[in-house]
């Protein structure tokens, strides 16, 4: 219990310290695009899905419809997209405040000699550690699907105001129960974590190089693999190492997730996603009517956690980024002697 | 009784430079040891090694503990304040407090924030943007909080102005020392420190130089200044010093008796500074 108390009192400091970075970063973004959303809900409702047609005539070939009678799905479809429009965005806000907060992690303590008052008080540098891993690997990620959500509550309730003063359109209460908001959250935590976990050695050896950079830890964290990836491609001339560490960056998308838009509509089915879809339709099934859930929007099933973590890379990924934690907690421990 | 810090042919060399070189010492509990030495003896390293931020070869333990292997835990019961540079400026003063609070199983907040009733310092304010003697004011108030056996104070006067600097060590000696608990402290200061401590030591080139309580220091160092025609006389009892002063010359003895001194003109207990700058300069001639 004192332990946990201890851990949570750093993780913290770790929001003190970082929390323009990691606290204010992802909601300043957030209120942005609300107001973007605001100013942009002037067009109507109607037009907007009007201008996403085209968009839904390629995802589902056939379904050509006009916005002022949007079927069911259609409107789902609209609504899921856009929810799901500023994901990618926030994604990448998440890659820089990682990569920024990593590399200052175990840096910025030693630049300011602030290190031997940390080290002053009963914390092993190994809980140090851990503490800042949390913080970028479940902290941040989190505070971003955080910030995910007020923009999805935000711009869900700029709509429906939108819906209630345009005329001919899907009316407020039709949006609310088209926007699968509950089972979005849930897909969007499991994504956060999945992504975290695959970048996991990515943020070891970030945090590894601000333990041991003299200075400039952004130089010590990036300059090595790409020279080793240089060197790699000049000498040998091929470039597995450049393909590896693309694969950790984006790696977990396909394995994390099942992009089949046939398994999130529900136009077909699909025997292999048995374990994955059980729960989903009662999350989705706001209209009560069983026709609806069997054919509305299935977001859960592009969950496929079994794929992740039957991954070797998955895995492997751990253990390359628990030998680059001990690493970190060993140069934390004997940096500061010379 | 058992030392509380006990060091044992302690070794640490930077390249070719022995910061500590086969040092032997014993801190005993409820004693103020001051850690005198010039810039470069050592003294830092010596209290990086018992508060295990650097590695020595050697035996050294810290209340029953190798300070490196176990600093976490000892860090319970040690403490440790060096100058005014380690505290983080953007870290706020409440904030502080929580941290403390939340990491330290023996620190008190009430203790803390009753010290903090009695200076200008905010709680809402940044680190940064406080003096460097409310950064030591807050600091000692973070520490005295603490139930913990050994202080350990790294020049912790340095760059505060002589009345911070007083009224630091008064409310060290007032507030917090009592015969359960150990400060360790190195200064340049010497004269600032002289009357509070029970032992000093001195280090110099990575050698312990002196180690007395200074009961027995008053006991064994003498000094007497003589007149021109009695020098010879002195230099026969075997000074380790001579400093020539105002067309007298002050010689420094150790064991030797007051009485036989006592002959050739004033005696006087030596200062601490004076000793040091004798017993350094005696070692290592220029």
């Amino acid at each position: 219990m004192n332990t946990v108390t201890a851990m949570t009192t750093q993780v913290r400091r770790e929001l003190w310290e970082h929390r323009g970075l990691l606290a204010y970063t992802p909601f300043v973004i957030a209120a942005v695009l609300l107001a973007l959303a605001i100013g942009g809900v002037g067009f109507g409702v109607g037009q907007f899905s009007a201008l996403v047609e085209g968009d839904l005539d390629d995802l589902i070939p056939g379904a050509g419809v006009s916005a002022r009678e949007l079927p069911p799905e259609l409107l789902r479809a609209v609504m899921l997209l856009t929810m799901t429009m500023s994901l990618t965005l926030f994604v990448a806000v998440l890659v820089v405040m990682i990569f920024f907060y990593a590399l200052d992690a175990l840096y910025a303590e030693r630049r300011d000699r602030s290190i031997l008052f940390w080290r002053s008080l009963p914390v092993s540098d190994l809980r140090t550690v851990l503490c800042k891993l949390v913080t970028a690997v479940l902290v941040a990620p989190l505070l971003v699907v955080a910030a995910i959500m007020v923009v999805q509550v935000g711009s869900l309730l700029i709509a429906m105001a939108g819906a209630a003063f345009t005329a001919g359109g899907p009316s407020p209460g039709e949006l609310w129960r088209a926007t699968p908001l509950g089972s979005l959250w849930v897909l969007q935590v499991y994504g956060a974590i999945a992504m975290a976990l695959w970048w996991l050695p990515l943020i070891a050896w970030l945090l590894l190089a601000s333990a041991w950079a003299p200075k400039a830890p952004l130089v010590w964290g990036v300059l090595p693999p790409v020279a080793l990836g240089l060197i790699e491609r000049m000498t040998v001339g091929t470039s597995w190492l450049f393909s590896a560490l693309g694969e950790r960056v984006i790696g977990f998308a396909p394995r994390a997730f099942e992009f089949d838009a046939r398994r999130v509509f529900g136009m077909a089915g699909d025997g292999d996603s048995v374990d994955i879809t059980i729960g989903a339709g009662s999350v989705l099934g706001n209209s009560g009517d069983a026709a609806a859930v069997e054919s509305g929007l299935n977001v859960l099933a592009l969950a496929t956690p079994g794929q992740l973590l039957a991954a070797p890379g998955l895995w492997g990924g751990l253990i390359v980024a628990a030998v680059l934690v001990a690493g970190a907690v060993y140069v934390r421990r004997y940096r500061g002697e010379s | 009784m058992s030392a509380l810090v006990s060091a044992r042919g302690l070794r640490k060399h930077y390249g070719r430079v022995h910061a500590l070189d086969g040092v032997n010492f014993d801190i005993e509990a409820g004693r103020i040891v001051g850690l005198i030495g010039p810039n470069g003896a050592g003294k830092t390293t010596a209290l990086k090694a018992i508060l295990g931020l650097t590695r020595c070869s050697g035996e050294l333990s810290v209340l029953g503990r190798d300070p490196v292997r176990d600093r976490a835990r000892l860090m319970q019961e040690v403490c440790f304040i060096a100058d005014t540079g380690i505290l983080p400026r953007w870290l706020r003063v409440h904030q502080a407090l929580d941290y403390v609070a939340g990491v330290h199983p023996r620190f008190s907040r009430e203790r803390a924030e009753s010290f903090l009733e009695r200076t200008e310092i905010r709680r809402k304010a940044r680190i940064g943007t406080l003096s460097k003697g409310m950064i030591t004011q807050l600091h000692l108030a973070l520490i005295m909080a603490i139930e913990a056996r050994l202080l350990v104070l790294d020049e912790p006067t340095l760059g505060l102005d002589l009345l911070f600097r007083r009224t630091f060590y008064t409310t060290l000696l007032n507030d917090y020392f009592d015969e359960e608990r150990t400060i360790l402290v190195t200064t340049h200061q010497v004269d600032e420190i002289e009357h509070i401590l029970t032992d000093v030591m001195f280090i110099d080139h990575g050698a312990i130089v002196l180690d007395e309580s200074m009961d027995t220091l008053a006991e064994r160092y003498l000094q007497v200044s003589v007149n021109p025609d009695r020098v010879e006389q002195a230099r026969a009892l075997g000074p380790f010093s001579e400093q020539p002063l105002m067309g007298r010359t002050v010689l420094m003895y150790q064991d030797t008796p007051r009485e036989r001194l006592a002959e050739l003109g004033e005696v006087r207990t030596p200062r601490l500074a004076d000793l040091f700058v004798a017993r350094v300069s005696a070692e290592h001639p220029a």
